[in-house]
C-alpha cells in the first residue's frame, strides 16, 4: 500500500500512521453530551471508500487519504 | 582499501538550525534568499549558498546548516517574527557516502526508489533506514563520484551505522575518518 | 508376447468402515470425526471452506495434509457429490513451503528495535553502571559500588544519598519539545488540560494532558523562556505519540492558531540534580554571574544561561524526586562534560531505580499509573483541570461516571506489619471476605523499598480511596498465594508539605 504525502510524495505505508475517519468534525464546546460520544467514539465501517488521515513520519505531515478498505488501493 | 563499494565518513558537527515559518506571518523564503543569496525550495531539496546548505525537511520547514557557530542565532534575528528559530547543531548525526555501489548499499536500507532518475543530486528525501526517521540527501558528485549524506537523530547514531554496515556489506564497506 | 485381457484391480474407495464401533477420526490433528463431518452437512456448511470453519477440519498445522481427502470423500458421500465436485480448501503454510529466513526476518537480534543513547553514555558505563532498556533508550538503572551485593544496596544508597546530600540523574530521555509562536501559549492552553498561556517568562509549570476521551494521556513540564517560546517535555514512553498528537492538534483541529513545534529531544543532554546540596552542586557548572539564589532563582523558575565556560545551557528548578531539585541542560556535545563536572562537584550519580523510589515517595505517577484507565481525579489531580478554557479532553472527562467518588484514586499503602514486602499487581480487597472479583477494590499500581522510611511502600488505585485513609485493607496476589495487610496512607510518604523543594 503506498500514499501520497503532498509534500514528499509516493511512499510505502510503513511511513505513515492512521489517525481515523477523517469526516468527523470536533464539536464546540459546550455541544452536547451526544455530539461528543458521535466524534470521540462512533465509528462507520465501511466496506469500501473511506476518507482517512495519515500521519506522514519524515515531514510530520497530516494528509488526508481516500482508501478502498476492501482492496487497500489509495483512490484520492 | 581499493575494493571497497561503498566509504563510510562520519560528517564533522555544523551548525544546524531548524527555521519552521509561522503561516501568513511574512516571507521566510525571501528573507533566506536575501541573507544567503540563494531560494530555499519549497518541497524535499536542498540548495547551497553563501557557506550554508538550505534544505527543506517539510511544509514551510527547513533545515540550514553550516556557516559560523552563531548561525542559530543569525537566523532568529533575521526571521524574528517569521519563523520559529531552533538550534539543532548537537540534534543529528551526519554520515557522509560514496562508492561505486552505494547506490545498491542504500537501496538495501532506505525505502525510497533510488533510481538515477528519481534520486538525482540536490534532492532530499525524509524517509526511514530499518526502523530509523533519516534525512537523506543526494549531493552533488565529487572527485569520489555520487555522494550522498544521511542524518539521524544522535541517539540513534549506533543504530544507523549497524543498519549501513549491514546494508553495505555485501559490497565492502570502508571506514574513512 | 501374449496380451493379458482387460482387468478389474478390484479397487473401492473406502473412506470409512460401516456400522464400526467408536469414535472414527478424519482430522488427527483437530480430531474432528466422521458425525462432524456429517453434522456440518446436516447445518448446511456443505462448501468446503465452511465445513472447514465449522469442524477446523484442515485447520492444524498439516492443513489437512493429512485429512482433508477422506473429509472431503465423506462430505462428497453425504451431499451426492465426487470428491472434485466438493472441491479443497486453501492450502496454508507450512504445507505450502515457506523460506526459513522469512520466519526470521531482517528484524532479529540489534535489528529488531532500534538502541538509543545518550550523550553521557559512555561516562556512565566508565562508572560501573548497570543499564537497562526503557523503550527504545538504555539507561542507567543503577551505580554499584565495590562492596555492594546487589541493586538493592546500591538503590538505597542512591537514595539515601539524594536525600542527605546530592544526586544526579541522566534524564535526556524525556521527550523535549519546542514550542514557538505569537500563539505558543493558546496552543498549550488547548493540548494540556490545565492553564498554560498565563505561565510568566522565566517560569515552569507542572503540564497535565488529557486524550479527547477524558482520561490522562501523558505529563511534563512546560516552561517559558519568551513570550512566544515555551520548552515541553513528555514521559521517555510518549515521546513520539505526544509529538504526532500535538501535530495532529495544530494541523487539524487548530489550524487558526499561528505555532510551530519541533522536536528537540536529541539536541539536549540533561540532568536532574536533586538534594539538599544541590544548589552548590549546580552553581559550581554554571558560569559566574549568574544569581541562582533561592530569590532569583526559586522553586519553579527556569532559564537560559550560560555554564560550563561559555556553552548556552538551561537550568530549570524542578523536582521529581521531591528535594531541592534542577535539571541542567546543555547541547549533546557537551553532556559528558556536564556529568564529569557535577560528578567532581561533588554530586553522586543515580539510576532509575533509585529515581523510582522516590518518585513513589513522593506519589508521583508514571507509566504504571498513567496507564490509559486514570482519570486526572483518579490522581489527585481533577482540580487541575481548567473550568475557564478549551481544552483536549475537557467535555468527556466531566462524564459522570468519570466524576463517580467510587472510582479507584491513587493512594498509599504502607504494610501494618515491618519487615514485609508489598507487590505491583497485588489486587486490594476487606480485610475479611473472599479474595475474588466480586471484593476486588482496586490494584496496587507500583511498590518500592523506601530506604528513607525503612520499609517497603506502594501506590494503589482503590475505590474511593481519597476517603479512606487510615483503613486497612489486604494486598492480594493470588498467583503466587501470597498476601499483605496494608494500611492506606497519604501518597505523599516524604516531606508531605513540600518544604524541601524551596530550600
Ligand atoms: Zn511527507
Amino acid at each position: 500500500m503506498r500514499m501520497t504525502c503532498p509534500v514528499c510524495g509516493e511512499r510505502g505505508s510503513e511511513e505513515f500512521a492512521c489517525g481515523g475517519d477523517a469526516s468527523r468534525v470536533r464539536p464546540e464546546p459546550g455541544a452536547s453530551a451526544e455530539a461528543w460520544v458521535e466524534y470521540v467514539y462512533m465509528r462507520a465501517n465501511p466496506a469500501g471508500p473511506h476518507s482517512e488521515v495519515w500521519y506522514h513520519h519524515g515531514c510530520r505531515t497530516w494528509l488526508t487519504v481516500t482508501r478502498d478498505t476492501r482492496t487497500n488501493t489509495v483512490l484520492v | 582499501m581499493a575494493d571497497a563499494g561503498v566509504t563510510l565518513r562520519r560528517a564533522e558537527a555544523r551548525p544546524m538550525a531548524g527555521v519552521a515559518a509561522f503561516a501568513g506571518a511574512g516571507d521566510v523564503q525571501g528573507a533566506l534568499a536575501q541573507a544567503f543569496g540563494v531560494a530555499a525550495p519549497a518541497r524535499p531539496g536542498r540548495v547551497e549558498g553563501q557557506g550554508v546548505a538550505i534544505s527543506c525537511v517539510g511544509a514551510g520547514h527547513w533545515l540550514v546548516a553550516g556557516g559560523e557557530a552563531g548561525l542559530p542565532a543569525r537566523l532568529r534575528t533575521l526571521l524574528d517574527g517569521q519563523a520559529a528559530v531552533t538550534d539543532q547543531s548537537d540534534m543529528w548525526d551526519v554520515t557522509c557516502l560514496h562508492g561505486s555501489s552505494v547506490r545498491e548499499a542504500l537501496a538495501r536500507c532506505v525505502q525510497v526508489d533510488l533510481h538515477p532518475s528519481r534520486f538525482g543530486a540536490g534532492d532530499v528525501a525524509l524517509t526511514r533506514a530499518g526502523h530509523l526517521d533519516v534525512i537523506l540527501w543526494c549531493m552533488a558528485d565529487g572527485a569520489v563520484g555520487e555522494r550522498f549524506e544521511i542524518a539521524v537523530w544522535r541517539s540513534y547514531a549506533g543504530s544507523l551505522h549497524h543498519a549501513l554496515h549491514a546494508a553495505a556489506g555485501a559490497f565492502g564497506v570502508h571506514v574513512a575518518d | 508376447m501374449p496380451a493379458s485381457g482387460a482387468e478389474s484391480a478390484g479397487i473401492e474407495a473406502l473412506w470409512q468402515v460401516p456400522d464400526s464401533q467408536g469414535k472414527a477420526f478424519v482430522d488427527f490433528q483437530n480430531d474432528v470425526t466422521a458425525p462432524d463431518v456429517a453434522l456440518a452437512a446436516r447445518e448446511g456448511f456443505t462448501a468446503v471452506e465452511h465445513l472447514k470453519r465449522y469442524t477446523t477440519l484442515g485447520m492444524a498445522t498439516d492443513q489437512g495434509k493429512t485429512s482433508n481427502v477422506v473429509g472431503l470423500a465423506l462430505m462428497a458421500a453425504q451431499t451426492g457429490r465426487s470428491i472434485a465436485q466438493t472441491g479443497t480448501t486453501v492450502f496454508r503454510p507450512p504445507y505450502t513451503p515457506v523460506a526459513v529466513g522469512v520466519f526470521a526476518g531482517h528484524h532479529r537480534g540489534r535489528d529488531f528495535k532500534p538502541t538509543r543513547l545518550t550523550p553521557a553514555h559512555a561516562w556512565a558505563k566508565a562508572q560501573g553502571a548497570v543499564f537497562v532498556e526503557a523503550g527504545e533508550w538504555m539507561r542507567a538503572a543503577y551505580f554499584p559500588q565495590s562492596g555492594e551485593a546487589d541493586w538493592q544496596t546500591s538503590t538505597n544508597r542512591e537514595v539515601l544519598t539524594v536525600r542527605s546530600a546530592c544526586g544526579f540523574c541522566d534524564v535526556t530521555t524525556l521527550g523535549k519539545i519546542d514550542v514557538q509562536g505569537p500563539d505558543a501559549g493558546k496552543f498549550l492552553d488547548f493540548v494540556y488540560a490545565n492553564a498554560m498561556a498565563g505561565l510568566a517568562v522565566g517560569r515552569a509549570r507542572y503540564g497535565l494532558m488529557l486524550r479527547e476521551d477524558g482520561l490522562v494521556f501523558d505529563d511534563g513540564t512546560v516552561a517559558r523562556l519568551s513570550p512566544t517560546h515555551f520548552v515541553i517535555t513528555t514521559t521517555t514512553a510518549n515521546a513520539g505519540r505526544v509529538l504526532r498528537h500535538m501535530e495532529f492538534c495544530r494541523q487539524v483541529l487548530r489550524p487558526d492558531l499561528c505555532v510551530c513545534i519541533e522536536p528537540v529531544t536529541d539536541q539536549w543532554a540533561q540532568f536532574a540534580v536533586a538534594g539538599p546540596h544541590a544548589r552548590r552542586v549546580v552553581a559550581s557548572v554554571v558560569d559566574p554571574g549568574t544569581d541562582i539564589g533561592n530569590a532569583a532563582f526559586p522553586f519553579m523558575a527556569a532559564a537560559e544561561m550560560p555554564m560550563l565556560g561559555g556553552v548556552a545551557g538551561r537550568l530549570f528548578r524542578i523536582s521529581f524526586s521531591g528535594e531541592m531539585a534542577y535539571e541542567v541542560a546543555v547541547p549533546a556535545r557537551h553532556g559528558e562534560a556536564l556529568a564529569q563536572a557535577l560528578h567532581a562537584a561533588g554530586a553522586v550519580p543515580y539510576g532509575l531505580e533509585a529515581l523510582n523510589v522516590m518518585r513513589i515517595e513522593k506519589g508521583h505517577p508514571t507509566g504504571a499509573e498513567l496507564d490509559g484507565r486514570t482519570s486526572a481525579a483518579d490522581l489527585g489531580m481533577g482540580k487541575m483541570l481548567s473550568t475557564k478554557k478549551e481544552f483536549i479532553g475537557r467535555a468527556m472527562a466531566q462524564r459522570p461516571a468519570l466524576l463517580d467518588p467510587q472510582r479507584p484514586q491513587l493512594v498509599g499503602i504502607k504494610p501494618v506489619a515491618g519487615g514485609v514486602a508489598l507487590q505491583a499487581g497485588a489486587h486490594m480487597v476487606p480485610l475479611d471476605g473472599p479474595a475474588d472479583a466480586a471484593h476486588d477494590q482496586g490494584h496496587v499500581s507500583s511498590v518500592a523499598y523506601s530506604a528513607t522510611l525503612g520499609h517497603w511502600i506502594g501506590l494503589a488505585f482503590v475505590a474511593g480511596g481519597s476517603r479512606r485513609i487510615g483503613e486497612r485493607m489486604r494486598a492480594v496476589n493470588p498467583l503466587q498465594g501470597r498476601e499483605a495487610e496494608v494500611e492506606i496512607v497519604s501518597k505523599v510518604f516524604v516531606d508531605p508539605e513540600g518544604s524541601r523543594l524551596h530550600g
